[in-house]
């Protein structure tokens, strides 16, 4: 860390993309010669971003417990609002994969972007800026400047490269989000009026009445339940899923979500710990829903990515269900969940994205028998699904597994329930693996069918290996999440004493936190 | 004599102005054909109103009255006159040509503005109603022939007619007012007023005194006129009418210049008559005024929100949403405190620059020849497709859409949230989510247009026409709208020092 010192590494993280996009903006457009280099560009500058990621996990200390990196300068005069940036263990991984997930995509869309090429990396490398901020920020206005600003690069991307739907689904991504986050606005600029500060780290010791606490919680609820999402508000995910081109899937799959259990927590748990612990049964409750709820959806699509978006709520249904336990192994396990969700669920995109090059369907009656002719296609596809059902070994395996042992410790109901929702899990990712690539192969055009390229091989095996690597050694990241997570839990401590526990399910339980 | 003197040095830049009036006058009659006339002319306004404003830069900072208290020459007015002048300046750079393009080149069109401008100088320098009014008149009469400029279209002269027509009720009604505050006060001077209703407020604790009575309604009567001005709800019906019948350039003066002016007026007033530093409002019939004027910029937000919804001709669009967002200025004016008029300032700032930018783009983008139009992009579906052809164009043009739906991290996310921030510290959550919430639904209209640029296909090939005028302040107000939030420091500072002198603190 000493050569670092004073040095803003994660400035320059942030913003090398957006130069990057500046630089891409600049080249020159010639029709048929100009194409190569940009995309080599976006790639080499992407490629950048994740060496300079790699270098800040190398000097990023996880037996710390405070944030690193620290940047904070003066921003807005007058007001008490400053640029600040740090990192902690939560999002060194958020950040990690993000930039990793950027490059394979760049990839990805090396040959289905059609048109508008240019325009399509700089904002791919804009939104990587954005997200990136979103997830090393330490103070609220900015944390929401880059949660929004992520919308127009894939409001863009889905409406101007998506299906034939996709002005439909854009504004539905776009409002729905929008409208959650008006209230998180409307919430931080109350919080500031309130304690003249919007600092993270500072709001985070403040000790809101349990009034406030509710209707402040609510508000943020609103944008990150959205975001997420969570059951009710989760209408906008498959019809933005279907429309989106194959790369906005995988970003909006692998790493936007995210945003919205980022969210959680790093905002709604440690500022309103009385309301969260309030909400806590309602918010399990629904998890619950959802997961069940959006998996029987799941067994019933014909299309394939409606089936993975579903798949999605599912998996995001474990993340709230895990954070929302306070358990050190539910927070662990969410944690896991979103970062495996983010490699697998983009994975099994990427190959509908493959799948969908070559037959130009997305529909599942259309496929049949494609291992005789894709058997490399069939391994890695089988992999992914394996992973999201959640086998060990795999990435889903660990993230699941860690959920429900923290929900076991406060309502061993809720694992009924959950574990409902593995089992069906297993039933429609199974079946479509079944459909898609076993069975008759009916349709005379499937002989044509090419396997793998080296490109999308490499591009595969990046996220099976990364699957296993979670599944098999998750200590590498469990190890950072120690200190942020004991963080969290802390501010549960204060609450314990204050607060008659609210889970009064079975065995009248709970929280009992090893730690306290 | 030495205050005279005074008086008159501190009056240059207002001299000049009409000395090159009349200039400008007499030499037209010399030239021997008008089209070679507006051509110099054109090119020498360009010297002209840059020596305005170094004249104005000239003027000393320390506050001033000026010929018997009817003129106040201070960093505020120096600020708002060099505000204007700026949008002139942006304004006339880019009309030169589009006005060309629309045939309403002439030599009187440079006088009148000169003239306009000389209004506009007289109502910012203004420190009581009658300089205001005689300001106030010049400026009016200058616009009602310049919106009437395109002497064969018949929307035109129904605009110019309406504007004509209503604008002189809405002076009608200020003159009434400004007689019945004479009567109750004994003086039209600001700070005359000010002192008188404070004195007697303090006199008769008990019942509504006359005075009080009487200069009340009168405000009540110039204010009407001031929100006429400014269109805001119930008073904006002559928006879209005579924005849509005007030509384009004169839109942009239109949309910005004499509002700018009526609301630094207003900002003033405020100030010294409803601020939350002065006594006598809230025990006074005064107490009315806010909530009633933080009524009417509600509901202009609400119908220039929604107004704004089911329109196609961009000139209507514009008015509308040029309502609602003048709703939002004067919302944070009508708090009184410091904190929502810096708010106002900055919004209004932020809406000039956004605006600028827009009208310059517009005013750049052409249908084709042998297209059953001609002239300057009328509609906003003519905007369809741009992308493909013009990539640059519309980049900014969806920059400045995205900007207007107040998203960040551009300029119109940080007018909006100093503007929320302002109300919920002066208690008005509630106001702030409807705020907040208008802003979603004018995002969609916004983001419409974005749709329109860039994932539909293009029905019209438009063409851009590309001088130099047009990109000067196309890339000045981008630039102001992309790295406000890098570098937003001087602006701020200098928005919160005017705001604290003209609050007293």
């Amino acid at each position: 860390m000493d050569i670092f010192d004073g040095f803003p590494l994660l400035s320059l993280l942030i913003f090398l993309p957006f130069f990057g996009a500046v630089f891409v903006f600049l080249i020159p457009q010639t029709p048929g010669k100009t194409e190569k280099n940009i995309k080599n560009t976006a790639l080499f500058i992407a490629g950048c971003t994740f060496m300079f990621s790699l270098l800040i996990w190398g000097q990023f200390d996880p037996s710390l417990g405070s944030y690193q990196f620290v940047e904070n300068k003066e921003w807005l005069p007058g007001l008490n609002i400053r640029y600040s940036l740090g990192i902690d263990g939560i999002s060194l991984f958020f950040v990690l994969l993000t930039t990793s997930l950027i490059p394979l995509c760049i990839l990805g869309s090396w040959e289905s972007i059609k048109h508008q090429q240019k325009e399509f990396l700089i904002f791919l490398l804009v939104l990587e800026t954005f997200i990136l901020g979103a997830f090393c920020v330490l103070d609220l206005l900015l944390f929401y400047i880059f949660f929004e600003g992520t919308l127009i690069p894939m409001f863009l991307i889905i409406g101007i490269w998506g299906g034939e739907r996709r002005i439909y689904a854009a504004f539905k991504f776009f409002f729905y989000t929008l409208t959650g986050s008006i209230f998180m606005f409307i919430a931080i600029l109350f919080l500031y009026f309130k304690t003249g500060t919007t600092s993270i780290p500072d709001l985070a010791l403040y000790p809101f009445e349990s009034s406030l606490q509710v209707w402040l919680w609510l508000a943020f609820f609103a944008s990150f339940a959205i975001k997420l999402p969570m059951f009710p508000f989760h209408t906008w995910l498959p019809e933005a899923h279907v429309e989106a081109p194959t790369v906005g899937s995988m970003i909006l799959a692998g790493i936007l979500l995210k945003m919205g259990g980022y969210g959680f927590l790093r905002i709604s748990l440690p500022f309103f710990p009385e309301a969260s612990y309030r909400f806590a049964p309602y918010v399990c409750g629904l998890s619950i829903i959802g997961i069940v709820y959006a998996s029987l959806v799941a067994l019933v699509q014909r299309d394939i990515k409606k089936l993975i978006a579903y798949s999605s709520i599912a998996h995001m249904g474990f993340v709230t269900l895990g954070i929302f336990t306070f358990q050190r192994e539910g927070l662990n396990g969410s944690i896991l969940q979103m970062l495996s969700h983010g490699v697998l669920s983009s994975g099994l995109f990427l190959c509908v994205g493959i799948l969908y090059e070559r037959v130009h369907s997305r529909d599942i009656e259309a496929y049949g028998g494609i291992v005789s002719f894709m058997p490399l296609f069939s391994v890695f596809f089988m992999s992914l699904i394996l992973g999201a059902i959640g086998l060990p070994g795999t990435a889903g395996f660990v993230g699941e597994f860690l959920v429900i042992l923290g929900t076991f410790q406060v309502s061993p109901l809720m694992v009924v329930g959950a574990g409902f929702g593995i089992i069906l899990s297993a039933v429609y990712m199974l079946g479509l693996y079944r459909k898609v690539v076993f069975g008759p192969v009916e349709k005379i055009r499937f002989q044509k069918l090419k396997d793998l390229s080296m490109r999308e091989g490499s591009l595969l095996f990046f996220f099976v290996g990364c699957m296993f690597w979670m599944g098999l050694y998750p200590n590498s990241f469990i190890g950072a999440l120690h200190q942020p997570i004991s963080k969290i839990l802390e501010y549960y401590g204060r609450q314990q004493d204050a607060l008659v526990p609210i889970f009064k399910m079975k065995n009248s339980i709970v929280f009992n936190e090893r730690e306290l | 004599m030495g205050t005279i003197l005074r008086d008159l040095l501190c009056f240059i830049p207002e001299l000049t102005l009409g000395g090159l009036i009349l200039i400008f006058l007499g030499g037209a009659v010399f030239l021997k054909k008008e089209t070679q006339g507006s051509v110099l002319f054109g090119k020498v306004m360009f010297g002209v109103l840059g020596m305005v404003g170094i004249l104005v830069l000239l003027q000393n900072l320390e506050p001033l009255y000026i010929f018997n208290r009817l003129f106040i020459s201070d960093t505020y007015t120096i600020f708002v006159k060099v505000l204007v002048l700026s949008i002139t300046i942006c304004i006339y750079s880019f009309s030169f040509s589009s006005l060309k393009s629309e045939k309403v080149i002439g030599v009187e069109l440079y006088v009148f503005i000169l003239m306009a401008l000389l209004g506009m100088f007289m109502v910012i320098g203004s420190n009581d109603f009658l300089s205001f009014y005689l300001g106030m008149e010049l400026q009016n009469i200058a616009f009602y022939v310049l919106v009437s400029f395109k002497k064969d279209s018949l929307k035109n002269n129904e605009a110019a007619i309406k504007y004509f027509i209503l604008g002189v009720v809405a002076s009608g009604i200020f003159l009434f007012g400004a007689s019945l505050l004479y009567g109750a006060v004994g003086s039209l001077n600001f700070q005359d007023i000010g002192n008188v209703l404070g004195a007697s407020t303090l006199e008769s604790s008990s019942g509504i005194p006359y005075a009080l009575f009487g200069a009340g309604v009168g405000l009540l009567f110039i204010m009407v006129s001031f929100l006429f001005k400014v269109s805001i709800v119930p008073f904006h019906m002559w928006a879209p009418d005579v924005y849509e019948g005007s030509p384009l350039p004169i839109v942009a003066f239109l949309a910005f210049a004499p509002k700018v002016v009526i609301l630094s007026v207003i900002l003033r007033l405020w100030a010294l008559l409803f601020s939350e530093t002065t006594v006598f409002v809230a025990s006074s019939v005064l107490k009315v005024f806010p909530p009633m004027i933080m009524g009417a910029s509600l509901l202009s937000i609400i119908v220039g929100t929604f107004g704004a919804f089911g329109q196609s001709n961009i000139k209507r669009f514009l008015a509308y949403t040029g309502i609602s967002h003048m709703g939002f200025v004067v919302l944070g004016i009508s708090l009184g405190n410091y904190s929502g008029m810096h708010a106002a300032l900055v919004y209004l700032l932020s809406y000039i620059i956004m605006g600028i930018g827009f009208f310059a783009s517009l005013g750049a983008l052409r249908y084709p020849p042998g297209f059953s139009r001609i002239g300057i992009v009328k509609d906003l579906s003519d905007l369809k497709g741009l992308s493909k052809t013009h990539p640059g164009m519309s980049f900014s043009l969806a920059i400045l859409m995205i900007s207007f739906a107040g998203l960040p991290p551009l300029i119109g996310f940080f007018s909006k949230l100093y503007l929320l921030l302002s109300l919920i510290e002066t208690g008005f959550v509630g106001i702030a989510i409807l705020g907040g919430l208008s802003s979603v639904v004018a995002a969609v209209y916004y983001l419409r247009i974005v749709k329109d640029l860039y994932f539909e296909d293009a029905e019209v090939s438009l063409e851009v026409v590309t001088p130099l005028s047009f990109f000067i302040p196309l890339f000045l107000s981008l630039g102001g709208t992309v790295f406000f939030c890098i570098y937003a420091e001087p602006v701020l500072l200098y928005v919160s020092i005017l705001m604290k002198m003209l609050l007293g603190r």
